[in-house]
């Protein structure tokens, strides 16, 4: 018995689906995060009633018109249809309804002429068929077809005010919508296990520049990050700029200098209220301790460093490429969402991942053959086994789910009880002070919040320099995050079209094509900068 | 809490069923040593730059006096003082100067009250971070559910420090007990400990 929230998720769905939105568009509109949105869209959190009065707003619809199914509040929104109530004054006039020209709904739902029967969710005709059931595979796919049927028979009935309640009900009566199971989650969340800003366009090739822009954001983002944690950031500059009587350069270089004890203060602060209480100082396993003061433990992060050598050879032969090297924005900033384990690492010989653990493991690598796309592990040469990090094994995993490789094998783990949020407050809060301090251009706050996460990153393992803190898995596993995430962004270059060149450091991707396509260009987390544009090949 | 509270109350029984762990005056004698271990010249003795910092350090009597200790004729001594970064001595020369790079060290930071000093934080002492022993392969039956416990500890560094510093082990052992006599009526769970951090 679909109950109104189902039917909200379907209209919302049906909405989107219309002007061509994508879930980061809507996130925008209503000033929360696009993981937010997919869990609302795909049924794992709720509506609430704030979100309500700001989705009207966002479709410029009465709440009504919103809450009565999603075959009327697209016939209203297209202006087919009478609103139940004018929109009220403080939103745009209804006078522009969303724009008229269609940016091309999804349309092979309705493609293949072959035995189409109803779907059991929405009552539209349906290519697939799952267990016997036809049915649309997402709630976008119910959401396009539904689009698709209102189209043509839209103009048909010119309903008069007072008929138009029967007529209502009848139309609604071949969209039952039963809740789209959340199941078929969008592709980006099964994917990859973290739907956020880092990675979070994976079906590449959607068009982003054709969907209509959304309205700018009036809210910011509440409840995005703690606003006493950026208070604290920002009252620290502003302090320290004060005593400096206002000179940028030294005030620079005193925030610097107290980097690593503010990060810490504000990691402890973070984690006030947290649900786990992480050990600071665990007794280092005997594969994490240095073998001596200047060398390196055992564990191999997986750093990237690889060229595409076909690509090169054609390019030396005479080939000419025109060659784009992309900058992906504060690395070890995203990367601070990852999985860490929270606890003393234990050993574990089962051989299995659990997934609600992390740490280190002993593995096999399976063998990699594709040479347009670097080798997840790195610029690793001898054969064998190793020890990586869990960033790194369930990068592997993820690529044997992908059918790009086999699966690892694991000898041995060194694992406790996991979780990815445990810097996720620290790192909201860094994120959304470097993003406001970029549109203010005020780059003081900028490099201070540079300094913050990447010290923090290198001196959370066995450093005099932070005496804090003395987890060196962490510091492997946030920085095998960066790797990874880098390798994800190759793999979506690549999936979108795109040729890879080279992918090296924690930042560099250089690709050939279009890649605005692909990625968007900016300073934010999920957006890339373009460092050059360089020729490969051709006489020299 | 599982099992019974005095399961482990009789100090030397507590291996029966398997756990693994360290006296807890141990565990504190080594996390002073990392403490020492991990201040200092951090370049190795291998390279020009930490073995030039090396001998600088033990460029004094009680310097001398310490390579002496460790085999090496005064002449030799003689000729590294005057060349310091000239001089490349055997692999076994350099493990022996290393060694009384360390010693001195340690002598020197008791000696000159860094250690207490660093420890003590002006009064405000270090948050000690104590990690149960590890059950592991305790059969579930008499595994007790211990956490690791974090407390700030006060006062007792210039004891710890002098009772590390002349090796007396009993001394520490007794230090520890205090320090756990803090936790709660469980305290004797962590008479034994898999291991203790300090943030220092």
């Amino acid at each position: 018995m679909p109950g109104i929230e189902d039917d909200l998720r379907v209209t919302v769905a049906a909405l989107m689906a219309n002007r061509g939105e994508r879930q980061t568009d809507l996130a925008v509109g209503l000033g929360q995060a696009q993981a937010q949105i997919s869990r609302k869209l795909t049924g794992r959190a709720h509506w609430s009633l704030e979100d309500v009065d700001l989705l009207a707003a966002h479709y410029r619809l009465h709440t009504l018109d919103l809450l009565a199914g999603p075959t009327h509040a697209l016939g209203v929104a297209r202006g087919d249809l009478p609103a139940l109530k004018p929109v009220s004054p403080w939103t745009t006039t209804p006078a522009a309804p969303a724009p008229a020209p269609e940016p091309a709904p999804p349309e092979p739902a309705q493609a293949p002429p072959v035995p189409v029967e109803p779907c059991v969710l929405c009552g539209q005709p349906a290519p697939d068929e799952v267990d016997g059931f036809p049915q649309h595979l997402t709630a976008e796919d119910c959401a396009a077809a539904i689009a698709a049927t209102r189209r043509p028979t839209v103009h048909t009935p010119q309903d008069t005010a007072l008929d138009r309640p029967s007529t209502l009900t009848a139309r609604e009566q071949p969209a039952p919508t039963a809740p789209p199971t959340p199941a078929p989650a969008p592709a980006d969340t099964t994917l990859d296990d973290e739907p956020t800003d880092t990675d979070q366009q994976q079906s590449a090739p959607a068009p982003a520049p054709a969907s209509p822009p959304p309205p700018p954001s009036h809210r910011g983002t509440p409840h995005y990050a703690s606003g006493t944690l950026i208070e604290q950031i920002t009252d620290r500059v502003r302090d320290v700029l004060a005593e400096h009587g206002g000179d940028l350069e030294t005030a620079q270089a005193a925030l610097l200098k107290t980097a690593i004890p503010d990060v810490m203060t504000l990691m402890r602060a973070s984690r006030v209220g947290g649900r786990y209480e992480h050990s600071e100082f665990p007794p280092t396993a005997e594969i994490l301790r240095k073998k001596s003061q200047k060398g390196a433990d055992e564990i191999w992060e997986g750093r990237p460093k690889w060229r595409n050598t076909p690509l090169l050879k054609a390019a030396r032969q005479g080939e000419r490429f025109e060659v784009t090297a992309l900058d992906m924005n504060a690395a070890y900033l995203s990367a601070l969402k990852c999985h860490l384990p929270i606890g003393q690492l234990r050993e574990d010989t089962t051989g299995v991942h659990d997934p609600k653990k992390a740490g280190v493991h002993l593995i096999t690598p399976p063998a990699w053959d594709h040479p347009d796309l670097p080798n997840p592990l790195g610029n690793r040469m001898e054969p064998g086994e190793l020890w990586v990090t869990e960033s790194t094994l369930r990068l592997l995993l993820d690529c044997a789910r992908k059918d790009l490789s086999d699966a690892p094998v694991i000898h041995r783990s060194l694992v406790s009880g996991a979780s990815e949020a445990l810097l996720e407050k620290l790192r909201r809060a860094l994120t959304e002070t470097r993003k406001t301090a970029l549109a203010e251009g005020d780059e003081l706050t900028v490099a201070y919040v540079k300094a913050m996460y990447s010290k923090f990153v290198s001196t959370i393992g066995e450093s005099s320099a932070n005496r804090e803190i003395r987890r060196p898995d962490w510091m492997h596993l946030i920085r095998a995050k960066a790797f990874a995430n880098l390798w994800m962004k190759a793999h979506k270059a690549r999936t979108a079209g795109l040729k890879v060149v080279e992918i090296s450091g924690t930042d560099e991707l250089h690709v050939i094509g279009d890649w605005r396509t692909a990625f968007t260009e900016g300073r934010d987390l999920n957006q890339v900068k373009q460092k050059d544009v360089y020729t490969l090949g051709g006489e020299r | 809490m599982a099992g019974s509270p005095d399961l482990w109350s009789r100090w030397g029984q507590w291996q029966k069923s398997d756990a693994a762990g360290i006296k807890g005056g141990e565990a504190l004698i080594r996390e002073l040593n990392r403490i020492v271990h991990t201040s200092g010249i951090t370049s190795p003795v291998t390279t020009r730059r930490g073995l030039t910092a090396r001998l600088r350090y033990l460029d004094s009597p009680a310097g001398r006096a310490e390579l002496a200790a460790q085999g090496i004729s005064p002449r030799t001594i003689r000729t590294w003082m005057k060349a310091k970064n000239k001089t490349s001595p055997t692999p076994a020369s350099r493990e022996k100067i290393d060694t009384a790079y360390w010693h001195r060290r340690r002598e020197n930071l008791i000696r000159s009250g860094w250690l207490v000093k660093h420890l003590d934080n002006d009064g405000r002492g270090r948050r000690m971070e104590i990690h149960p022993v590890d059950q592991t392969r305790v059969e579930s039956k008499y595994r007790r559910d211990l956490n690791s416990r974090t407390i700030t500890v006060r006062y007792i560094w210039s004891d710890l420090v002098t009772a590390w510093a002349n090796k007396n082990a009993n001394m520490v052992d007794e230090i520890w007990d205090d320090v756990i006599s803090d936790l709660d009526s469980d305290y004797n769970a962590y008479a034994y400990v898999s291991s203790v951090g300090f943030n220092a």
